[in-house]
């Protein structure tokens, strides 16, 4: 198991869901926003949802020790890389108060979102408390409601 | 010179260390198979080309609107996630979701 089988499967999945469901909505959470970064990247989706998400685990680390060792870094997980691409409407939910994916990570990864509709920097919420926040459920939901609509 | 070569052999241990730790900290499923789902819950179960078992979870209700695939965090239960997924997304009782919550297990 390695970075490049989880990528390449999650997009096995997505196609998976494709063929069955139909179009589909992303929600990546933390590492998993990297994840669905990814498919969104590779697969047309309805809009990404990304909570608590950073740029890159290099940078994370960069944010933490202040060193760049990226370089002895088994994994990357390079979430700035893949919005790049990202022709979906993207949705950004994160934490100033974030103790894993801290707030500087997330701007930069909101400076390189193709296409960002939606930013919002939450407050005093921790890594974990911020995916079942209320603002961020309310927004998901009237995003899905009002497409649904249409 | 003896100690120049313990102090290489030393830091090249820490290093192999620090390069297989690596995998432990990011690769770290967790599920609850057994566990309690919620109703019209199915638990999703797909083998990838490189052994890998794919688990995750659907919701599908009778009649649903949206499909939202989700992806969890590093060593999150995210099968186990979706009874309070469940419990936040259907707030909006109009608005039936499909959600999919896929992690990784390895099969040994």
């Amino acid at each position: 198991m390695n970075e490049k089988n989880v990528l390449s499967d999650s997009l096995f999945v997505a196609e998976i869901i494709q063929k069955n469901y139909g179009n589909f909505y992303i929600l990546g959470f933390s590492l998993g926003s990297n994840i669905g970064a990814y498919v969104a990247s590779k697969k047309d989706t309805l809009g990404l949802f990304l909570v608590g998400s950073f740029d890159s685990i290099a940078s994370l680390a960069k944010e933490k020790y202040s060193l760049n060792i990226s370089k002895l870094f088994r994994y990357k997980f390079p979430t700035v890389e893949y919005v790049k691409n990202i022709q979906a409407k993207t949705y950004l939910f994160v934490s100033k108060s974030d103790e894993v994916a801290y707030i500087q990570n997330a701007r930069n990864l909101k400076e390189n979102v193709k296409n960002l509709v939606y930013y919002e920097e939450l407050e005093n919420l921790t890594h974990k408390e911020i995916l079942w926040d209320s603002d961020v459920i309310e927004k998901i939901n009237e995003v899905l409601v009002n497409d649904s609509i249409l | 010179m003896i100690y120049i070569a313990f102090l290489i052999f030393t830091f090249l241990i820490l290093g192999f260390a620090f390069y297989q730790w690596q995998h432990f900290m990011i690769f770290t499923p967790k599920y609850h198979r057994e566990g309690y789902l919620a109703d019209n819950c199915e638990i999703l179960s797909i083998m990838s080309d490189d052994g890998v078992a794919l688990e995750g979870v659907v919701y599908e209700p009778k009649e649903y609107k949206s499909t939202l695939l989700y992806f969890g965090g590093r060593s999150q239960d995210t099968v186990g996630l979706i009874i309070n997924s469940l419990m936040h997304l259907k707030i909006q009782e109009s608005l039936p979701l499909i959600i999919v919550l896929m992690e990784k297990v390895q099969v040994w």
